[in-house]
């Protein structure tokens, strides 16, 4: 099991440095100049070169890179263009209110989906069953960003039970931050319950049928003990799998629905810095989001050697 | 006594060679069926797939033969302005006094036609890439294989928001998005089923008699792995509607004078206290687009009984 870890974590030091490679070209794939594209109207010879010398475009592009992949291990990703602040510092503010977005859609999507998954399951082929199919089909297909409108249009415009926009720190109260994050948060988890109760269901269809639950029935144990101390513990095991990957899902959703619901987490600060052309921000979110993706599939793949004792002892 | 066996003899007789005739005729008529046959019934048993089929193809006249249907011209500004639902305007109008039913239905040709040549061209590269990769294997496929995975890293939607970042918004540069981010998906299939084919007997045998590569892989892999592709490309192009209606939404896709399902979502934001229609009927037109989409691919994945690979 180390052999296998040590592996999986020198590979996903790879493909960090692979997504960072890129990002690096990005802004040097930019059709033309990019500092005439980022600077767009009129502007001086003077600011052109000094824009081009604070981006190391001046220098050859070994030493840019060099340069660039330095201060990124050391955190520095640069200034953002229009407003001369750090890009981490930046990325940094928005930050909790994406994650804390997340983690709400996450543990919404979890509860909504374990408990419902394992029923469909259990009652297969009943009415219940199909409709909680049907409503997952509805919500895979369904955008993010749509729910979230549709969330404001019933619990914040029609019910006048939730803000419709916008986000509260925590230290100006629990119950405010809370308050502007559950709509948010019940957007990104329906989406998110559509796809870990699929395979939940199916998980938990493909264990009861197998050997091992026939014989703990035949040792008598009560249907109770069968489902959760048997068959669930294996039938978990894809989910977590899932619920890791799909959490790429959720942050790439986010990235819309943020706009939908006025809060500027790191989703917004990507769409306005592509609007304003601000690079050195859309390349350290782009490597941000990414190295979030990474580092959740690299939990997973562990997660999955403790949980799975045939990849344990393999 | 003695002649009714003799009489009945020949009746039995008749009657067997009748049946042993039907059985021949059926046993021929069974092996005549064509491998599509097969498949259209296996489609038809699939009752998932049959009517996520039967949505799509509505759908795709709808998108061919859109302005006819439109009752009004999508861009004809004449009518009340946020007027709600009712029998001359079933999706009420917009803020620009604009027939929604009429724009939604022209809203079905621009996100059907990005989803598919996204899908195509993703479906194209991948393909390509996943077919060299599973039987050249050694440096092509660690070339391949690595820099696929280096792509898998990317959420897709970022992936599309860095293409737009660097190249501009379009209905071109969102295909050529779509196509990037999905492409991995299919790289990744083709090379698992190339890698058990390039084994099987017909490929050996092929090779043996000197077929060349390139032959080899045009004319026997990849008529063996256009299942798993074909499943592939139906959940492409739904994934590909929702990656442009959500960069439109954000005003990083299709031009905004374009009626747009996420071009009308975008707008309806601004009256969401006066106008529920605005956001309600753009949105279940994409639901339903995907949705049909959705069930189609995975009713034929169940048909053809392919494994496929997670979404992102």
């Amino acid at each position: 099991m180390t052999r296998y870890i040590i592996r999986r974590l020198l590979y996903a030091l790879f493909i960090i440095w692979g997504c960072a490679t890129i990002v690096f070209f990005m802004l040097r794939l930019v059709p033309g100049d990019p500092v005439s594209v980022m600077l767009s109207g009129e502007y001086s010879p003077e600011a052109a070169a000094q824009l081009r010398k604070n981006l190391g475009l001046d220098q050859p592009l070994y030493r840019q890179y060099v340069t660039w992949m330095g201060n990124v291990l050391q955190g520095d990703l640069g200034a953002s263009i229009a407003t001369k602040e750090p890009v981490t510092r930046a990325i940094m503010r928005a930050l909790p209110k994406t994650l804390s977005i997340t983690a709400l859609g996450f543990l919404i999507g979890v509860v909504i989906a374990i408990p419902t998954g394992m029923l469909a399951a259990l009652k297969r082929g009943s009415a219940f069953d199909f409709i909680a199919s049907t409503a997952t089909f509805a919500g895979i297909s369904l955008p993010t960003f749509w729910f979230g409108i549709v969330f404001i249009l019933i619990f914040a415009v029609r019910l006048g039970w939730l803000p419709s926009v916008g986000y509260v720190s925590p230290s100006d109260g629990l119950w405010p931050w809370f308050e502007h994050l559950l709509l948010p948060g019940l957007a990104a988890g329906v989406g998110e319950a559509a796809i870990l109760m699929r395979f939940m269901r199916a998980g938990l269809l493909e264990v009861l049928g197998s050997d091992y639950i026939r014989t703990a029935r035949a040792k008598g144990l009560s249907e109770r003990r069968v489902i959760l101390g048997h068959a669930m513990r294996t039938a978990l095991i894809p989910v977590v799998t899932v619920a890791g990957l799909s959490l790429a899902g959720l942050l790439g959703g986010l990235v819309i629905t943020e706009t939908v619901f006025s809060i500027s987490g790191v989703g917004r600060l990507l769409t306005s810095a592509i609007f304003n052309k601000d690079y050195p921000i859309v390349q350290g979110v782009i490597l941000l989001i990414t190295l979030i993706f990474v580092l959740a599939n690299l939990i997973v793949d562990i997660a999955y050697t403790v949980l799975d004792p045939r990849i344990r002892y393999g | 006594m003695a002649r009714q066996p003799a009489t009945e003899q020949p009746a039995v007789a008749d009657a067997n060679a009748a049946s042993l005739a039907a059985d021949g005729r059926r046993a021929l008529t069974e092996q005549r069926q064509t491998q599509s046959n097969r498949f259209r019934r296996r489609i038809k048993a699939e009752k998932k797939a049959f009517l996520g089929l039967i949505f799509v193809a509505l759908l795709a006249v709808v998108a061919l033969i859109g302005p006819t249907l439109a009752p009004y011209d999508p861009d004809n500004d004449d009518f009340t302005f946020l007027e709600g639902p009712s029998l001359s305007h079933p999706m009420g109008t917009d803020s620009f006094g604009r027939d929604l039913f009429s724009r939604v239905i022209i809203g079905t040709r621009i996100s059907f036609t990005v989803g598919i040549l996204g899908a195509l061209l993703s479906m194209v590269v991948g393909v390509t890439l996943g077919i060299l990769a599973g039987y050249y294997l050694g440096w092509v496929d660690m070339i391949v294989m690595r820099a696929v995975d280096l792509i898998w890293a990317f959420p897709a939607i970022i992936l599309a928001m860095g293409m737009v970042a660097i190249y501009g918004a379009g209905a071109r540069n969102i295909v050529l998005a779509i196509g990037l981010a999905n492409m991995v998906a299919f790289a990744r299939i083709v090379r698992g089923q190339v890698l058990s084919l390039r084994e099987a007997d017909f490929t050996l045998a092929a090779r043996a008699i000197g077929v060349s590569a390139p032959r080899i892989m045009a004319r026997h892999l990849l008529p063996n792995v256009a299942a798993p592709i074909i499943v592939q490309a139906t959940l492409t192009v739904g994934f590909g509607i929702l990656t442009e209606t959500g960069l439109t939404f954000l005003g990083l896709g299709v031009n905004p004078a374009t009626p747009t399902w996420g071009q009308a979502l975008n707008e309806s934001r601004n009256f969401i206290q006066q106008a529920w229609w605005l956001a309600v009927f753009p949105g279940l037109a994409i639901g339903f687009t995907v949705l049909s989409l959705n069930l189609f691919g995975d009713g034929l994945r169940d048909a053809l009984d392919v494994r496929s690979v997670g979404d992102r």
